[in-house]
């Protein structure tokens, strides 16, 4: 009995001795590298994004008003194979790098990221004998996009004979409102992820 | 005459090394336009895997749309693909950092004797100075 516990104690000593969760560099060599999209991969594709588009000049034109120009998030397609693909933290950061910048500000009555109904329900407290309607803000001030920013998530996928490959980009465009054309458009740097074929669970 | 003859392979092995020295001074002469080595040199700051890795061509700084705007230009000199990443860090006038919500490591792939350029854009326009971290990178 005693040998099988002796057998069993190095068993015990590696349980002691695996370490729980620990906090690391999320673009660090200790961050866990999935055959899709990463946190540090979407940060790099929001950083690059957001230059592309405050270096390109269109928001600097004033054809679109002026600044802060009033923008607005449209659809957001994930054409990937990923089902639970952050999109709020892409739009998130780009929004708010944006919104930093003075040139671009967006709407969140409406739209299809961040969006925010207490404008809307605000006013609807005008009929409502517990406020004080003159605090209620008069109708018609809320701010209509003159550009629309629209993205998707696009990616291949390839196979070799052991090998396989996924290949993610982001599009995006800006559309004037008024007349419906792109004022504006680029890709991000692709993220390639290759694996051994059945090394990845889906 | 018999004594000097060990000499040779010696000076030889000694200019060799001195070449070597030179190419990994992460830093070579910039071209028009550049900023000069002065202005940049405290700015870029490379960890102890990558120093040898990678020089600098050159760096250049512009103001572009009310954005200052960074574009340096690596190669690396390592006979083999070195993986690195940057750190781009915005101050305004004062000294204090900016904060980004796109703050965060750019991860990059060189091979031999390959050229790349790493630019950045500050999203603040109160930005008046950077600095960039260089870090190595295992993927």
């Amino acid at each position: 009995m005693n040998a099988k516990l002796l057998l069993l104690l190095p068993l015990f000593a590696s349980v002691g001795c695996q370490s729980g969760p620990k906090r690391i560099d999320p673009g660090g060599d200790e961050a866990v590298v999935s055959a899709g999209v990463d946190y540090n991969e979407i940060i790099e594709w929001t950083d690059t994004l957001t230059a592309r588009m405050l270096t390109s000049g269109f928001l600097d034109t004033n054809e679109f008003g002026t600044q802060p120009v009033r923008m607005v998030v449209s659809k957001i397609e994930n054409k990937t194979d990923l089902s639970q693909f952050p999109h709020e933290l892409l739009l998130s950061n780009i929004r708010s790098a944006l919104l930093e910048s003075g040139k671009a500000r967006f709407v969140s009555t409406y739209g299809s990221d961040g969006t925010d109904e207490m404008t809307r329900d605000t006013q609807d407290l005008t009929e409502d004998p517990l406020f004080d309607a003159a605090q209620v803000p008069e109708q018609g001030q809320a701010s209509v996009a003159r550009l629309s920013l629209r993205t998707q998530v696009l990616w291949t996928h390839s196979q070799g004979l052991d090998d396989a490959q996924n290949t993610y980009v982001v599009r995006m465009w800006v559309s004037d409102v008024k007349n419906g054309e792109v004022v504006w458009e680029k890709r991000s740097d692709p993220i390639a992820k290759k694996f051994e074929k059945g090394s990845v669970s889906w | 005459m018999r004594r000097s003859r060990p000499l040779l392979p010696l000076l030889f092995t000694l200019a060799l090394t001195g070449a070597a020295c030179e190419s990994t001074s992460n830093y070579e002469p910039p071209s028009p336009g550049a900023l000069p080595k002065s202005d940049w040199e405290e700015k870029i700051l490379f960890s102890a895997p990558v120093k040898n890795h990678l020089i600098i061509q050159e760096v250049r700084e512009a103001r572009q749309n009310g954005l200052l705007r960074v574009q340096v230009d690596l190669r690396n000199v390592h006979p083999s693909e070195t993986s690195f990443r940057t750190l781009i860090e915005w101050f305004d006038a004062g000294g204090f950092k900016l904060d980004s919500p796109n703050d965060g490591w750019m991860s990059h792939i060189l091979q031999a004797n390959q050229h790349s350029s790493v630019g950045a854009s500050a999203v603040n326009p109160n930005a008046v100075t950077w600095r960039m971290n260089v870090d190595a990178w295992a993927r």
